[in-house]
């Protein structure tokens, strides 16, 4: 003889599919319970009342597509992102194209801007949505299938992230070989991209460890800017890469700062700054 | 072998009743599916503004209100209770209920109380018109 936590035990086993996250599968789980137990309370036998339960509930998949559907429009920021994205890596093609040196060496240097350009700036732009994400939280707060899908979409653009800063720290260490008969130095740039690697590898590995908590994972998504900042414009003393000034630092420690506070608005409650409209 | 009178009047007596039996049932008239999914928001919203309610509580209600007329698929509800709160209708809270469980609750908000607002009177404007065509047609 099953017992109802049997039951749904079994269910909940078929019912986690894509696009129902934990969150909806409780609400559902929680209708299913009330359901059964109403028919078992008019005399319906417990196993035909939870099957009835679950006809009347209807199919996973149909269920699940319709949130799907839900999905579909993106956030705005979201889709700022992905342009940017795409925009930049098609600037950055024209411009190595353009100044493309043809030598072996050249083309690995060719390939190892555009893969580090592309990956720090991802990251950038991962670590924006989450600036975006708190600020926004702070007025009016997601729907739950709102923020799981930015935060599957932040989950995918950290893996591409990923993916391009790993490739061109790989092409960069190829280009040092060639050029200086070495492959690692442990100088402060290789360094800062190997900090960029670690920390996306954390934020994926966080994404996983905290699935149901997806206002931790974008929340400290804003940190990755921090780690970038530091590797792409931290160490200006470096003679090969030497984009800062002197007063890059004081621009840095700037960023940081306001960075942490943007980190901190994460802990502010949701609709705190909300104008009283809602009821 | 022949049957006796008495048996023929019983047969003809039963199939008599079977037949006032039948046509005394009342049909429950189904809605169509595109009109069900039209009326879903409006109705949801108007059931939120009796007061904050859970998925199957609103299910319940639809039930008894529509007299089984209305019938949803249980978990269809649940989307598009999301897709209200994405676009700030309803808001959405856990909450524990008397019996220990843990429920979901929405609550209508300002811009849902607009959304139903126009909804009446889009309903209203339907409902108003078919009305007058209707009785033209009967007198």
């Amino acid at each position: 003889m099953h017992n109802l936590e049997e039951l749904i035990m079994e269910w909940r086993k078929s019912a986690g599919i894509p696009g129902v996250n934990a969150e909806i599968l409780e609400e559902l789980e929680t209708h299913l319970r009330e359901s059964t137990e109403q028919l078992v309370r008019s005399g319906t036998p417990l196993p035909d009342a939870f099957q009835r339960a679950v006809v009347e509930l209807g199919a996973m998949p149909k269920i699940s597509s319709e949130f799907r559907k839900l999905e579909e429009r993106l956030w705005l920021p979201v889709k700022l992102a992905v342009g940017m994205t795409g925009l930049l890596a098609l600037v950055l093609t024209i411009f190595l194209a353009a100044t493309l040196d043809s030598s072996r060496a050249g083309l690995v240097l060719a390939a190892h801007i555009f893969s580090v350009t592309l990956g720090y700036t991802l990251t950038l732009l991962i670590g924006g949505l989450g600036i975006c994400f708190v600020t926004q939280r702070t007025f009016a707060d997601f729907s739950s299938s709102r923020l799981h899908a930015i935060a599957r979409i932040s989950f995918v653009l950290g893996s591409v992230a990923l993916f391009f800063t790993t490739m061109g720290v790989l092409l960069g260490m190829i280009w040092a070989k060639l050029e200086w008969g070495r492959y690692w130095a442990c100088d402060s740039k290789e360094l800062g991209g190997l900090s960029v690697v670690i920390w996306l590898a954390c934020y994926l590995i966080a994404h996983r460890f905290f699935k149901n908590s997806a206002r931790g994972v974008l929340a400290i998504s804003m940190l990755g800017n921090i780690v970038v900042s530091l590797a792409w414009f931290g160490p200006w003393e470096n003679g090969l890469h030497r984009y800062g000034s002197p007063n890059t630092s004081m621009l840095l420690t700037g960023a940081i700062l306001v960075h942490l506070g943007f980190f901190a608005i994460g802990f502010v409650p949701a609709g705190r700054l909300r104008l009283r409209s809602n009821g | 072998m022949n049957a006796s009178p008495g048996a023929v009047l019983q047969i003809l007596e039963l199939i008599v009743l079977t037949y006032i039996a039948l046509t005394c049932i009342e049909r429950v008239m189904k809605l169509e599916k595109e009109l069900v999914a039209a009326s879903s928001v409006p109705l949801i919203l108007s059931i939120l503004l009796e007061g904050d309610s859970y998925g199957y509580a609103i299910i319940q209600r639809v039930k008894e209100l529509s007299g089984g007329k209305i019938e949803w698929t249980d978990g269809m509800l649940y989307p598009v209770l999301h897709w209200l709160e994405d676009r700030r209708m309803v808001r959405s809270r856990w909450e524990k209920a008397d019996s220990g469980r843990k429920r979901k609750y929405y609550s209508i908000q300002t811009a849902g109380r607009e959304t139903l607002r126009e909804q009446k009177e889009q309903w209203m404007a339907v409902t108003s018109t078919l009305n007058q065509i209707w009785r033209a047609q009967h007198a």
